[in-house]
């Protein structure tokens, strides 16, 4: 069983090596997101720690957003999507698989990303800036289960690009919330961020459990 | 006939939906932040109190708009249906 | 037979709600906030029909889920429930959310707060509207299937929503009444409770149309492709 889900991987992550697309896609546009940020709210001082986890958040949001469309059309070229479904094994480890490959992805973005964001906010981080450790890989994980799971669900939909946005943003707002205020929290050490690391997990829990349940469903809805 | 009562069932909500508008851009001004230092709690409740109806009629128009807009969308469809489905017995 | 029940229904309906709205207009005026504290009598009910119609479409897509092997016919009859309680739920929610901050702003001089209950009811909107909109895109018979694993996905993200607002952080919200059935005065909750009971009523009048012309969808599309596959 574990094999199924390390070939899975190890194929996404040898596509992803050889063309680069998604992490190159991701790269710019976070970019881009928080140069824009950046004109329009003019961070300064203790407004910029206010403000940066939210920005920080929303930029990762619409940048995987571009990888997470991109996700499951390798899939459909060639029938490749077609051949998983008659394989015997189960749609919990493929979506396993392109959770933990995509997860590699963003991550590498956010790590070079944060240099960057840094620089223009001006940030010194006032809290247990360790703590974003454990809150962006776990932000992190909320934002790529849900995406990779609608993703395969919009699959089949005439506006795929548009609609996937469209269902998981409503949805992953609990953890948006969750993850904004524990790094506002951290950046700027007003208050505790223990709670809202606890919610963030307890989402985390949830939402995969039940995608890992579901999946097949959707895999083989046909 | 039909076409009358369709028209007559979308013109209703619209109709609601701008009285409601029009209520609220009509009301008085409201009073002065400081409106202690110039009068008594009666004559600010006087004041008051056409806003509050104000906004009172405009927020049961715009329930009942949205309510009466919904059925008659709904029933645009219903008779937009083809009419092979009628022959089901219900 | 069934035509001049549904009639009757309706005709009950409408006295009901006419009678509430009597009683609502003459409920004494001494609350705390003048006279607009009267939109509480169908804000409330409205929010209460809302979230028990967004129950009604998620235990629709549980059941289709479930049945969906076993009998597709009783399945489509959920699935039915589900996208009728949908509909019918984002318009109370509408309702809601249009009247809640015209309430607010006389009230308490704001229009929106991100506290725990305004927070929850518009991610709930803006759950199910996306539901709908899977409905109208997604192509084929996966629709149903897709659109009922969204469904239960935005019923099980809710509560966590709700939740995670009342954590005290950073934006501590005005704490707006709403329930306050337990602090309510006789002459209020009288009017109240008619009023909820009318507007009840009134959602499930509106809730069958939606069905009926639910079924009938589905019998028109059962209908066309068994034409198709004659032809």
């Amino acid at each position: 069983m574990i094999e199924t889900l390390l070939t899975h991987l190890a194929k996404d992550l040898r596509i992803e090596w050889r063309s680069k697309e998604a992490i190159n896609s991701m790269l710019f546009f976070s970019l881009l997101v928080v140069v824009l940020f950046s004109i329009s709210f003019d961070p300064r001082g203790a407004f910029s720690r206010d403000i940066a986890g939210g920005v920080l958040c929303v930029a990762t949001m619409f940048a995987s957003v571009s990888a997470l469309n991109q996700a499951w059309a390798r899939e459909i070229r060639h029938q490749v999507l077609d051949a998983q479904r008659m394989a015997p094994t189960s749609g919990a480890q493929l979506y396993l698989a392109k959770v933990l490959a995509n997860f590699f992805f963003v991550s590498v973005v956010q790590i070079l990303l944060a240099p960057v964001f840094l620089v223009f906010y001006n940030l010194h981080v006032l809290g247990q800036g360790w703590l974003l450790l454990l809150v962006l890989p776990l932000g992190t994980w909320a934002l790529v289960s849900n995406g990779i799971f609608f993703a395969a669900l919009s699959i089949n939909s005439r506006n795929r690009e548009l609609l996937l946005p469209l269902i998981l943003f409503p949805i992953f707002t609990p953890a948006l919330m969750a993850m904004v205020n524990a790094t506002t929290g951290i950046f700027t050490g007003e208050f505790d961020p223990t709670i809202w690391i606890k919610l963030l997990a307890a989402y985390d829990i949830i939402y995969t459990t039940v995608s890992l349940l579901l999946f097949d469903t959707i895999l083989r809805a046909e | 006939m039909k076409k009358a009562v369709a028209q007559f069932a979308t013109l209703v909500p619209i109709a609601l939906l701008v009285w409601a508008l029009y209520g609220l851009y009509a009301a008085p001004a409201e009073p002065p932040r400081d409106w202690r230092l110039h009068m008594t709690q009666e004559q600010h409740d006087l004041m008051v109190a056409p806003i509050d109806h104000a906004f009172r009629v405009a927020a049961y128009s715009v329930t009942w708009a949205i309510q009466l807009g919904y059925l008659a969308w709904l029933g645009l469809k219903w008779s937009a249906q083809k009419p092979l489905a009628g022959q089901e017995s219900r | 037979m069934k035509k001049i029940l549904f009639g009757l229904y309706a005709a009950f309906s409408i006295a009901l709600l006419v009678w509430a709205f009597e009683l609502a207009v003459n409920a004494p005026a001494e609350m705390m906030q003048g006279d607009a504290y009267r939109i509480i009598f169908y804000h409330v009910p409205s929010a209460t029909v809302a979230f028990t119609f967004f129950a009604i479409s998620m235990a629709g897509s549980i059941g289709f889920l479930v049945l969906r092997e076993k009998s597709p016919v009783k399945a489509l009859a959920w699935d039915g429930w589900a996208v009728s309680g949908a509909e019918v739920g984002i318009i109370f929610c509408t309702v809601v959310l249009v009247t809640g901050p015209l309430w607010g702003y006389r009230a308490w001089g704001i229009w929106w707060a991100w506290d725990a209950r305004l927070t929850t009811t518009l991610l709930l909107w803006l759950i199910y509207v996306s539901y709908l909109l899977t409905r109208r895109f997604a192509a084929g018979p996966q629709m149903r299937t897709s659109s009922a694993v969204l469904g239960i996905f935005g019923g099980i993200g809710v509560p966590i929503v709700y939740i995670a607002n009342r954590i005290p952080g950073q934006h501590p919200g005005p704490v707006f009444g709403g329930d306050r059935s337990s602090g309510m005065a006789p002459e209020i909750l009288r009017p109240f409770l008619w009023n909820m009971a009318a507007w009840l009523f009134w959602g499930i009048l509106v809730l069958i149309l939606r069905h009926q012309y639910e079924l009938k969808q589905q019998a028109a599309a059962a209908l066309e492709a068994e034409q198709s596959l004659n032809a």
